[in-house]
């Protein structure tokens, strides 16, 4: 073994050694999330020598992610997250290959990701988001390695490990909006994120070598004031894993939409969410602007649109559409939809619609 | 009889507290998980699952009166 070979102390243990170094270099992970847990846990995969690791993540930089998302800077605020761990990566650790997506995972993209990689790492903060990776990773059978925090508590597992169970074997009832407060209205400690992350990041790599102790069926729960901890095992659901199989799950996700689904433009209650200053304008007649943070928004909505077309919410990149959308899917509003394209994309389509 | 619940993440800002002595009528998953529910009816509509002895609590596991854990997804990332 080479002096300078950077992974000599890690080939040096035997769950490891030189094989299991030059699997890691060949295994590809997909991690969703760029966030408190996705930083700490892509810096540290890189590190041991994952050869393949690919971000997905559709968020900007701000300044109150400095705190805990390490990889950025100050200078880095308001650039995409993924392009900057991108860099980062590629700058500290020449062997990984980076590869990244900045978008919004969504059931348009979800298979493709999910199929072309060896484990999946849900590093989100959103519920919805959590449901539909553990579906497309049911559906093409990969392991998926789950870490989730509330204050100074935390929750790890491993989903659809060698038939293990899923998400919805653990949780057959999916949460509300608003049930589980975010991590803006319930605040996180860099020190319980990272901490956590370099658990999941662990499990990623005990899943890729096979090593013993995975976390499969064993929900692992951390409290990091007071140190109680649990191993809480689940079993299958048959039932849960056969409603996903069965394709029954995907009518939950079906909520975002892409141009090339929409069929006729006039068949939706066109919203757009922008405020009136961003560009470009769509001055179409058929577009109400309803910036999303207006005041009772909800209700400005109703009054605006009709009840037998479904709403279509559109914004600069997707991220606003999905919350709004969102929003009326608990509100128990009628049907809508979140159109993902770039503002770009819908100008030129509307454009050549309406000529 | 009384068995000790401990709640965990968001519930215990939602309910207000982190542990209950709850009177149930009998160590059966229907029977403890009626009562919570009765005692906190904000749970009904909640996600969450029950475990004691670090084994989620099916229809037919048999209990004791160890804690009773009440464990509801977590989200933050």
């Amino acid at each position: 073994m080479k002096k300078n070979n950077r992974y000599l102390r890690q080939q040096t243990l035997e769950q490891i050694g030189v094989e299991g170094q030059k699997q890691l270099l060949e295994s590809r992970v997909l991690v969703i999330g760029a966030g408190g847990l996705g930083c700490p846990l892509l810096q540290i995969l890189a590190s041991t020598g994952v050869g393949y690791l690919t971000v997905v993540d559709f968020d900007r930089v701000a300044t109150h992610n400095l705190a805990r998302q390490m990889l950025f800077r100050n200078q880095d605020v308001g650039r995409y997250k993924t392009e900057v761990v991108a860099e980062y990566l590629k700058a500290y650790f020449p062997d990984c290959k980076v590869a990244y997506h900045t978008a919004l995972f969504h059931e348009n993209n979800a298979a493709e990701l999910i199929r072309t990689h060896d484990v999946v790492v849900d590093a989100t903060d959103d519920i919805n988001t959590r449901y539909l990776i553990n579906d497309y990773c049911v559906l093409h059978n990969k392991p998926l390695v789950f870490a989730a925090l509330y204050k100074f508590e935390g929750q790890l597992t491993v989903f659809n490990y060698k038939g293990g169970p899923s998400l919805r074997c653990l949780y057959p009832k999916k949460p509300q909006y608003q049930e589980i407060p975010t991590c803006e209205q319930s605040g996180m400690l860099a020190t319980v994120s990272s901490s956590l992350a370099q658990f999941q990041a662990t499990e990623v790599i005990k899943v890729l070598l096979g090593l013993p102790g995975v976390l499969s069926g064993t929900l692992w729960y951390y409290d990091f004031l007071n140190h109680s901890q649990r191993s809480i095992e689940f079993k299958v659901n048959a039932a849960q894993l056969e409603y996903v199989k069965n394709k029954k799950a995907e009518t939950e996700h079906k909520i975002h939409i892409s141009i090339e689904e929409l069929g006729s433009y006039e068949g939706y209650n066109w919203i757009d969410l922008r405020s009136k200053e961003e560009t470009p304008l769509l001055p179409f007649e058929f577009i109400f602007q309803l910036p999303v943070s207006s005041e009772n928004f909800l209700d400005k909505l109703q009054d605006q649109c009709e009840s037998a077309k479904p709403i279509l919410f559109f914004c600069q990149s997707g991220s606003r559409a999905k919350k709004a959308q969102e929003l009326c899917l608990n509100s128990g509003l009628q049907n809508s939809f979140a159109l993902l394209n770039s503002i770009e994309d819908i100008s030129t389509y509307l454009s050549t619609q309406c000529q | 009889m009384k068995v000790e619940v401990r709640f965990f993440g968001q519930l215990i800002d939602k309910l207000g507290l982190a542990v209950y002595q709850l009177e149930v009528s009998a160590l059966k998953f229907e029977a403890v998980r009626d009562a919570l529910e009765q005692t906190f009816p904000a749970l009904k509509s909640m996600s969450y699952q029950l475990a004691q002895n670090n084994s989620i609590i099916e229809g037919e596991t048999a209990l004791d009166q160890s804690v009773i854990d009440v464990f509801p997804p977590f989200s933050g990332g």
